[in-house]
């Protein structure tokens, strides 16, 4: 029963493809709400597959630690591309832990999303095409979390940089819409450039995209050498592994290629939830744990994710604190929690000396993953409630809102939940997973990291709950008119808080059994009790300072404290000038320093000398234009002057 | 004596006519002139005892072609007017000095001590119409009936074609 | 009265001809320096025929065949020149340049 779950497994995504070929490609002819229909049954036959098979997997490989050591399972594996005799691209589904982790949180998100979108997107010309999107968006991140080699893993990845593309820029008579999701497609795609040399550089000395082969410590050792480019020595095993990074790096927006994020929001509502909880930016996330042996095999690499991780997650939380746009406040907030699972995934590495013989801590990439799941599901439901509060105010500025809490009784208390977990209150799902990764930063001896992620945790307690307080509590700051709840989303967002709130309860079973493959270690989960102590009481100091500025949705003290320190809340607010920076990178530098001079030389140098060509020969074409002028007497007079001459020469 | 006298000016004349028949303003002063030198060449076929060449001229060249041109002439300028188009003397010193650099290439080109030329002065017996026609006719090795047959099917083809081209359809051209 | 001399004329004749079709601006005027041309030609071929007298004969042929082809010539350039003038209402060869590139 299992084997076969197992070799059907490409069922899985086969149910979001044929939905998405069916709603775009149209075979047979579907009303716009028979279309939504047939996509959330797919989504859910998706989910119920998707389910059957984590149960399988569960018991068979976990429960069968004998047979199954790696606790991986490949369930097929088919040659796709013979690049030569030793070098093959295959295509297959690889299960282990993290991947079936990840089938679970997407395939369930999806079909949530999806229902909630019929609720949100009625009414929209573009209701079917919505849905198809949908379906092809989930069906790549599907394939890109069951990839078997990394190969694969990039035809995926880029599949979900499309989708996104698509539905970011859905609303394509909108110009910001439009320039958002080229923004998008352009960061990532740069940053994917060069995944894809890492990508290249790695199969070139290892022949081999396989995810086994490539995570093995052989691999690293082969790759663990140095060369000199110029005067710089470089490891290979870290220009490798950086470059793959980085590819993560942008999809997951880490600073400084966050600036996508934000302008993300332009899509409508469920697409931004779908991408900030269990798709494109968790993609970067996917990957580093994917390839984390390898990663950690090296000594710079790691630091640089644990370094990148912990400076985005505070440097997200200080903008959304200052953000009134409702959905970019909760897209700085996915930056600073997907930095935290970077930093986690970074921390894993111990510090030398801390614990003797160990190298490897497992309990950050647990972690890590652990606040991927929990965030996937609480992040989700605060982007749902988020569009069903701008579905129903019809603004996205939390100083419009205020006094929902009575129009909108279902999703308050839904938000209350999620607000709470992603603020780290115990004993909601986020609680959990943030304290596993400040344990895990702290066992390994990053205390630096572990402090900025106990500061960020405050932080995030206080921007989530003025979000909360400004929305729902005090009284309403402008005119609504027929506020109401739809069901079909409201459905979705009070399904989620069952996994917001329940979720803590799984932290034993991701702590033992998502574990750094091939590593033999029980992780060391004895917990310090202070530790989560700290952790809450910051939160709850951050919880307590939204309610002293903002409860019963008073706004007044915030805007004397905004006052006294207008000119640094102006850098913040501007988010710290990042995209002014990129702005004036590309277009100072590189379109007025570099691309103008190359344009003259273009337009005059090059170009000149084609015109000057083409001219010449134009030229030239007039003046022997002008003997074929048509008058025969010429014609005449020169063929007898051909004759004389031929006279004279012929003597 | 006489003969040479005769031919001399004979040859004046014809070369005179010519001139007026490519120079003279009016075109049909020019064909006239054009006869009056066909008749010359005649009277010099005549010399030189090819009778039946030279009835051919008169009949064909001024009986047929001269004829012809005479009609064109009429049909197309109105009995005469407007064939004055003027060319310019720069023209005319253009094609003088051509036809005159052709005459001095030509000369020299004969000039040139040969035999052929300097000693052909033998005077071949005269070629009467009997001989013409039984050449023409022969279907020997020296016989030209090929040449002939296809010469009659040649004229034949010319004149379907002309009635051809110049057949006024009833299309567009009469519009134009 | 020797070869040489009906040789001269003939030449003289030749190039008074291409001097008529240099200079000729109307369409009929150029066909009629053509036949003087022609008619230089003719002499040539009747002065060796008579003055080599190798075979007198064919000499004297073919002048006939130009003037049979001549005749030709004539037809045909009636019908061109007759259509032309109906298109153009006039014969001017400077006009005449459609042909031009």
């Amino acid at each position: 029963m299992a084997d076969l779950l197992f070799t059907h497994s490409y069922l899985i995504l086969l149910f979001p493809l044929l939905s998405f070929v069916t709603i775009s490609l149209r075979p047979v002819q579907l009303s716009p709400k028979m279309a939504g229909r047939f996509a959330i049954g797919c989504q859910g036959l998706s989910m119920l597959y998707g389910l059957a098979v984590a149960a399988a997997y569960w018991q068979t490989v976990i429960g069968q630690p004998q047979l199954y050591p790696a606790r991986s399972l490949v369930c097929f594996d088919l040659a796709w591309l013979n690049f030569s005799p030793t070098l093959t691209a295959n295509m297959g589904i690889f299960l282990d832990p993290i991947s079936v982790m990840m089938i679970v949180v997407i395939s369930i998100i999806s079909f949530l999303v999806n229902i909630y979108s019929v609720g949100y997107m009625k009414d929209d010309p573009g209701f079917a095409r919505f849905f198809a999107l949908m379906a092809l968006f989930s069906f790549s991140m599907l394939g890109l979390v069951i990839s078997s080699n990394i190969l694969q893993m990039f035809v995926f990845w880029e599949l979900v940089g499309m989708s996104s593309y698509a539905l970011i820029g859905f609303w394509y008579q909108k110009p910001s819409a439009v320039a958002a999701s080229k923004k998008a497609f352009v960061v990532t795609r740069f940053a994917d450039t060069f995944f894809l040399i890492g990508i290249i550089v790695v199969s070139f000395y290892t022949q081999s995209f396989d995810f086994q082969t490539l995570n093995s410590p052989e691999t690293a050792a082969l790759l663990d050498h140095t060369f000199m480019l110029g005067i710089v020595p470089i490891n290979l095993l870290t220009l490798a592994t950086i470059l793959i990074f980085t590819g993560g790096w942008g999809k997951s927006a880490m600073f400084p290629l966050h600036i996508w994020l934000p302008d993300a929001m332009e899509g409508p509502t469920p697409v931004s939830s779908i991408i900030h909880s269990a798709t494109m930016v968790v993609a970067g996330v996917f990957l580093t744990a994917r390839m984390f042996p390898l990663f950690a095999a090296s000594e710079v690499t790691l630091a640089v994710v644990q370094f990148v991780g912990a400076f985005t997650a505070l440097f997200a939380a200080i903008i959304a604190i200052t953000q009134k746009d409702i959905k970019r406040i909760l897209a700085f907030s996915t930056l600073s929690q997907l930095g935290y699972m970077l930093f986690s995934l970074g921390v894993a590495k111990m510090v030398t000396g801390i614990h003797p013989g160990a190298e490897i801590n497992p309990l950050g990439y647990s972690a890590a993953m652990y606040h991927v799941f929990t965030h996937a599901f609480f992040k989700c439901m605060l982007f749902l409630g988020a569009g069903a509060i701008i579905h129903a105010v019809h603004s996205n500025d939390i100083m419009d809102m205020g006094g929902l809490r009575r129009l909108m009784p279902k999703t308050y208390w839904s938000l209350l939940t999620a607000c709470l977990a992603i603020g780290g209150i115990f004993p909601f799902s986020g609680f959990w997973s943030k304290d596993a990764i400040l344990l895990a930063a702290l066992q390994s001896g990053h205390y630096i990291v572990c402090a900025v992620g106990l500061a960020t945790g405050g932080l995030t307690a206080f921007y989530i709950f003025r979000f909360f307080f400004l929305t729902f509590h005090g009284r309403a700051r402008s005119k609504f008119h027929d506020v109401r709840e739809n069901s079909w989303m409201t459905f979705s967002i009070m399904a989620l808080t069952i996994p917001t709130v329940t979720a803590g309860m799984l932290e034993h079973l991701f702590v033992s059994e998502v574990t750094v493959p091939g590593l033999a270690y029980t992780p060391n989960f004895s917990h310090p009790l202070w530790l989560p102590t700290l952790a809450s009481l910051a939160g709850i100091a951050g919880i307590s300072l939204a309610w002293t500025f903002y409860g019963r949705g008073r706004t007044e003290a915030a805007e004397r404290c905004r006052l006294r320190i207008a000119p640094v809340y102006q850098v913040i607010y501007n988010k710290f000038y990042i995209d002014e920076v990129y702005l004036f990178i590309t277009h100072k530098i590189i379109f007025h320093g570099i691309a103008a001079p190359i344009k003259w030389l273009d337009r005059h140098i090059v170009d000149g000398a084609m015109n000057l060509i083409g001219e010449f020969l134009q030229q030239g074409g007039k003046a022997v234009r002008l003997l074929q002028n048509g008058q025969l007497q010429l014609y005449l007079g020169v063929t007898t002057l051909g004759f004389i001459a031929l006279l004279f020469l012929g003597r | 004596m006489m003969s040479d006298l005769l031919f001399y000016g004979l040859v004046t004349t014809l070369v005179l006519l010519s001139l007026l028949a490519v120079s003279l303003p009016n075109l049909l002063h020019g064909a006239i002139a054009l006869i009056g030198s066909f008749f010359a060449t005649a009277a010099l076929y005549i010399m030189l005892q090819l009778e039946f060449v030279a009835l051919s001229q008169i009949m064909l060249y001024i009986g047929g072609i001269i004829i012809f041109m005479l009609i064109i002439i009429l049909l197309t300028s109105g009995l005469g007017q407007e064939n004055r188009y003027m060319v310019k003397g720069r023209r005319r010193a253009a094609g003088a000095g051509v036809s005159a650099l052709l005459l001095i290439g030509l000369l020299l080109t004969i000039s040139q001590p040969s035999e052929t030329l300097q000693k052909a002065t033998l005077r071949a017996a005269p070629v009467t119409m009997d001989d013409i026609g039984f050449r023409l006719m022969a279907t020997n090795k020296n016989g030209f009936i090929i040449p002939f047959e296809i010469i009659s099917i040649l004229l034949l083809v010319a004149l379907v074609g002309a009635v051809v081209i110049a057949r006024r359809d009833n299309g567009q051209e009469q519009e134009s | 009265m020797t070869l040489i001399h009906f040789v001269v004329l003939s030449l003289t004749l030749c190039a008074i001809g291409v001097y008529g079709v240099l200079t000729r601006r109307n369409l009929i005027g150029i066909l009629l320096s053509v036949e003087v041309i022609l008619n230089g030609a003719n002499i040539n071929f009747a002065a060796f025929a008579h003055f080599r007298a190798s075979d007198p004969a064919a000499g004297a042929i073919f002048p006939i065949f130009v003037m049979a082809v001549s005749g030709c010539e004539m037809a045909v350039a009636l019908a061109i020149i007759i259509s032309m003038y109906r298109r153009k209402k006039r014969l001017d060869v400077y006009k005449l340049e459609e042909l031009n590139g």
